[in-house]
């Protein structure tokens, strides 16, 4: 078998990259060890939040990404039932509210329309906000999207332009010659191949072990229950300040017990409600525990009461590719041929056509290759004038 | 009926979206909606398709109803005298009822 | 606060089956707890009146309700503790369950646990199967005997398997009116297995009674059809059927229309196999059984060692199969937790069970699903009742993505609603395998999570004060 990309992960970012490159020509094979989407990829609420993030690289890409959206859905075909519902942020101490604050000025700064907003006008937006509220910050265009349709348009248009896509199937080793990717080993055979994207989410190590590279990725569970569908719950999605300072605040990054708690509330368009999420590190064990639905719902009980009586109809859970570094895109180390589209820990959906653009122009380019900062730069120049 | 001997429970009222249904002390809240002649007991939330007993044994979720604020089957549910009942209505893409 | 109870054997399930092994447990000398959803104990197969009502003189009650007294009996007399209203809905950790009894949310710690979760009906899948008016068998069943309530005015009975006749049984003698009987098998097709009932007479003398009871009432009864359609515009009005072969191919021009306000169809019974999932058994695919069952040895017990499994979540096989199992799954889950068991009460059920095996095997080839059901689904009919998915989406979704359920579930949101695709699940495995000719159990099995049935927000947030 011969191919001239191979793309390691069929999850969201995978089918992704994957499309963005046989937009540009290439001829793209599509590794999966399950099938497609298995991981993270039909495991999380669909999120395209700009208000949750700290400026930063992080920002700059989900913005641009965001703006990839608006027209993804008529490009690929499907309706990805994207909604821009807005999110808010609430901080529930005197402590949150301080930093939200700082967080709105800084997000501003770069231009994420972010308002700080008083308690009252927290409950206009979202009724059913009755425990003690301080203030919030409002993100009038962060939306969400339905992963499954998204990763299914990707592997669909990608199919649709000649790309394969093997199911079931491991890689067991990446073959150099003459200091360069040279063929994948696979459970059934081998795939010559002049480039390798790794895209394998949570199991990124695993891969970068087969090139001698160590990248740091960890899988990082999140669990989620959901309540039936409701008339009460008003879309726009509520996140709860106290777990964004755990993850950016001072101190951050340390142990804290706020990593098993409730982060957030959404409404997708099925119209079911979404209770998020917790943090943890607990291997590849994608099982819910009795403590940490326990401890989310608790959360969502104390900010809005009248949640209580909904039934939790299912509870489950992904494993975030966690990276302290954020993404890894491009460059990650390793052999020539040796392409990364690793680390995006909980924004794999959100950021998948940005990396997928980038990750197809890196391997196009033979030289002068951009870096993820330059590419954005670009970009957004290009919209500007367009 | 042949009664084999069986008599019913103490007579009780229930109201079902703010009418009164007669019932029985020791019915299921399915039974005594299907003994006063109702067998719709919802609308589906996407489509408002009508919805009543299927599986009569607590599988199926399609006889749910509200009481209080909380779904619960019907058909495992028994009545309670003054039970206020619900019953749950087809729902807007963005939620509200219809 | 939640409660945390400790027992030697957990029994999960009050039906025949749970309930001999409690017995067999019991009388070893074992401490055990049986949990069960319903209000009472009998499971499916011996339920109860309703508490509320009262019965003048039990002797004039019909065999109907009478049948399990004897079990019920033995049991109320032995020192076993039933939790009735008692929802199992998760397991996080061996040797222990998570329970909702009675609204509060408790735990229950246990050194063996014998699964008898019992199974669900296979449901006959048409377009209009949806509409009020159109129910399983066991859910006429349910609400005529529990309840005393009927069902309808016009009742048609279709579908196919054993389970027909003592529903036709209940609903007669509570004076309903069955409009006719329409079976998919015909005798014709049964005679290849008669040298297969030698021996098996008390079951056969069984059937006559439920068969006399039904030509007494003057009910026709019809074989070889299967129902094609449901119609009404917002209940049923009219059934539709057709004639089919062997396979279940329906056969052109055969059509029978027959005005009714009732449609009880079912194919028979689906093994509930989401406890023994939660728990990390290993599961086989056996038709003859009803699909996925649990895996176990012949002690009953599964992969997970301490956890038995018996009746029918094992494998559909009635009443009698049930309590054998039951009993040698609590002889051999007494052992386990170390009382002694004599060999010839083990060898004595063993035996037992064989026997009732044999018979329900033979039933199960009998009234074997044809795979002419598959093609009463046509592409507007729902699949998913409770998220309205149809086959259409279903078929597609198959045809693009492979024959997986989870990632079918995923695109098309089939079984993510509040059954959790205890209806759908075997239709979903069905039409993927068909869609794509490969065999039903190489399409995987819908990932069970908790709650294995609903619990609120409050429930769940009040074990956040525990540990």
């Amino acid at each position: 078998m011969k191919t001239d990309v191979v793309v390691i992960g069929g999850g969201v970012v995978g089918c992704a990259v994957a499309y963005y490159l046989t937009k540009a020509g290439a001829r793209v094979t599509i590794v999966e060890q399950s099938v497609v989407g298995s991981g993270a990829s039909s495991a999380n609420s669909g999120a395209i939040a700009m208000a949750t993030k700290k400026p930063g690289l992080s920002l700059d890409l989900a913005m641009a990404s965001q703006r990839m959206y608006s027209g993804l859905g008529d490009e690929l075909g499907v309706d990805l039932e994207y909604s821009v519902q807005g999110n808010l942020i609430v901080a529930e101490s005197e402590t949150e509210a301080v930093f939200l604050d700082k967080l709105a000025l800084h997000q501003q700064a770069v231009g994420v329309p972010a308002q700080i907003v008083d308690s009252a006008r927290c409950s206009a937006l979202n009724p059913l906000l009755e425990g003690p509220v301080f203030s919030g910050l409002y993100c009038a265009t962060d939306a969400q999207v339905n992963p499954f349709r998204v990763t299914q348009a990707f592997a669909s248009a990608a199919q649709n332009r000649g790309a394969r896509v093997l199911v079931r199937t491991r890689v067991e080793g990446i073959e150099l010659r003459n200091g360069r990717v040279g063929a994948v080993a696979i459970s059934n055979g081998k795939v010559d191949t002049q480039w390798v994207v790794n895209a394998a989410g949570a199991h990124a190590d695993a891969i970068g072990k087969l090139v001698g590279v160590e990248h740091g990725v960890k899988p990082r569970r999140g669990q989620i229950a959901v309540l039936e569908a409701t008339s009460q719950m008003p879309s726009v999605r509520v996140a709860v300040a106290g777990s964004l300072l755990a993850k950016h605040g001072p101190g951050a990054g340390g142990k804290s017990s706020a990593n098993v708690a409730l982060s957030y509330l959404s409404r997708p368009l099925s119209g079911t409600v979404l209770l998020g999420s917790t943090n943890e590190f607990a291997g590849f064990d994608t099982r819910t525990t009795a403590q940490g639905i326990a401890e989310i719902c608790a959360g969502a009980a104390r900010l809005m009461p009248r949640l209580g009586e909904m039934s939790v109809v299912r509870t489950w859970a992904g494993l975030r590719p966690y990276c302290v570094t954020g993404p890894v895109l491009g460059d990650g180390g390793g052999p020539e041929g040796y392409v990364t589209a690793i680390g995006h820990g909980g924004d794999g959906v959100a950021l998948s056509p940005i990396t997928g653009v980038y990750v197809a122009d890196y391997i196009e380019r033979e030289a002068n290759r951009y870096d993820v900062r330059t590419f954005l730069d670009l970009t957004m120049r290009e919209a500007a004038r367009a | 009926m042949n009664d084999y001997s069986i008599t019913p429970g103490d007579a009780i009222t229930l109201t079902v979206d703010g009418s009164p249904v007669e019932a029985r002390r020791g019915q299921t809240i399915a039974a005594a909606l299907v003994a006063s002649g109702r067998r719709t007991f919802r609308e589906t939330r996407m489509n408002g398709r009508p919805r009543g007993l299927y599986c009569g044994m607590g599988v199926c979720f399609d006889c749910i109803v509200k009481v209080g604020g909380e779904t619960v089957r019907s058909c495992m549910t028994p009545v309670e005298d003054g039970m206020r009942v619900t019953l749950p209505v087809q729902l807007t893409r963005a939620g509200a009822e219809r | 606060m939640t409660a945390v109870r400790e027992t030697d054997v957990a029994v999960i399930g009050a039906g025949p089956a749970g309930l001999s092994a409690a017995l067999a447990a019991a009388q070893a000398g074992v401490r055990v707890t049986v949990v069960d959803e319903y209000p009472a104990p009998g499971g499916q197969f011996y339920k109860q009146l309703a508490a509320g009502f009262r019965v003048g003189n039990r002797a004039q009650l019909p065999y109907d309700y009478t049948k399990g007294d004897a079990l019920l009996a033995r049991v109320r007399a032995a020192p076993i503790e039933i939790l009735n209203d008692a929802l199992v809905w998760g397991s996080f950790e061996p040797g222990v369950l998570e329970i909702k009894h009675r609204g509060a949310m408790g735990r229950l710690r246990y050194r063996a646990a014998i699964v008898a979760t019992g199974a669900c009906e296979r449901p006959a899948v048409f377009p209009g199967w949806d509409l009020p008016g159109v129910m399983t068998p066991g859910g006429a069943q349910t609400l005529v005997k529990t309840q005393r309530v009927l069902p309808g005015k016009r009742i048609v009975l279709a579908g196919s398997g054993p389970f027909l006749m003592p529903v036709a049984n209940t609903l007669i003698q509570a004076g309903a009116k069955i409009v006719a009987i329409y079976e998919a098998t015909t005798p014709r097709e049964w005679v290849r297995h008669a040298p297969r009932l030698w021996g098996h007479w008390a079951r056969m003398s069984e059937a006559l009674r439920y068969w006399r009871a039904i030509r007494g009432a003057r009910v026709p009864v019809r074989f070889g059809y299967m129902v094609v359609r449901a119609e009404g515009e917002d209940a049923l009005e009219r059934v539709v059927l057709m004639r089919c072969d062997r396979d279940g191919n329906l056969i052109p021009g055969t059509e029978v229309t027959e005005p009714a306000d009732t449609l009880c169809a079912g194919y028979g019974f689906i093994p509930s196999v989401q406890l023994t999932h939660m728990l990390g058994c290993e599961h086989t695919y056996h038709t003859a059984r009803g699909g996925w069952v649990p895996a176990h040895d012949d002690a009953m017990q599964t992969s997970v060692a301490g956890v038995f499994v018996a009746g029918e979540v094992a494998a559909i096989g009635g009443a009698h199969a049930a309590m054998a199992e039951g009993t040698l799954a609590g002889l051999h889950a007494a052992r386990t937790v170390g009382r002694p068991v004599s060999d010839s009460a083990v060898s004595g059920a063993a035996t037992g069970r064989a026997q009732h095996r044999a018979f329900a095997e033979l039933v199960s080839d009998i009234f074997a699903v044809k795979p002419g059901v598959l093609d009463c689904i046509t592409d507007d009919t729902l699949v998913c009742r409770c998220e309205e998915v149809t086959a259409r989406e279903i078929r597609a979704a198959a045809i693009a993505w492979g024959a997986n359920v989870n990632f079918v579930k995923g695109v098309t949101r089939c079984g993510m609603g509040y059954c959790q695709g205890r209806v759908c699940g075997s239709l979903l495995e069905g039409l993927i395998a068909q869609a794509l000719a490969v065999p039903p159990d190489s399409v995987d099995f819908l990932h069970v999570r908790a709650p294995l049935k609903p619990v609120t927000v409050r429930d769940l947030a009040a074990l956040a004060e525990r540990d």
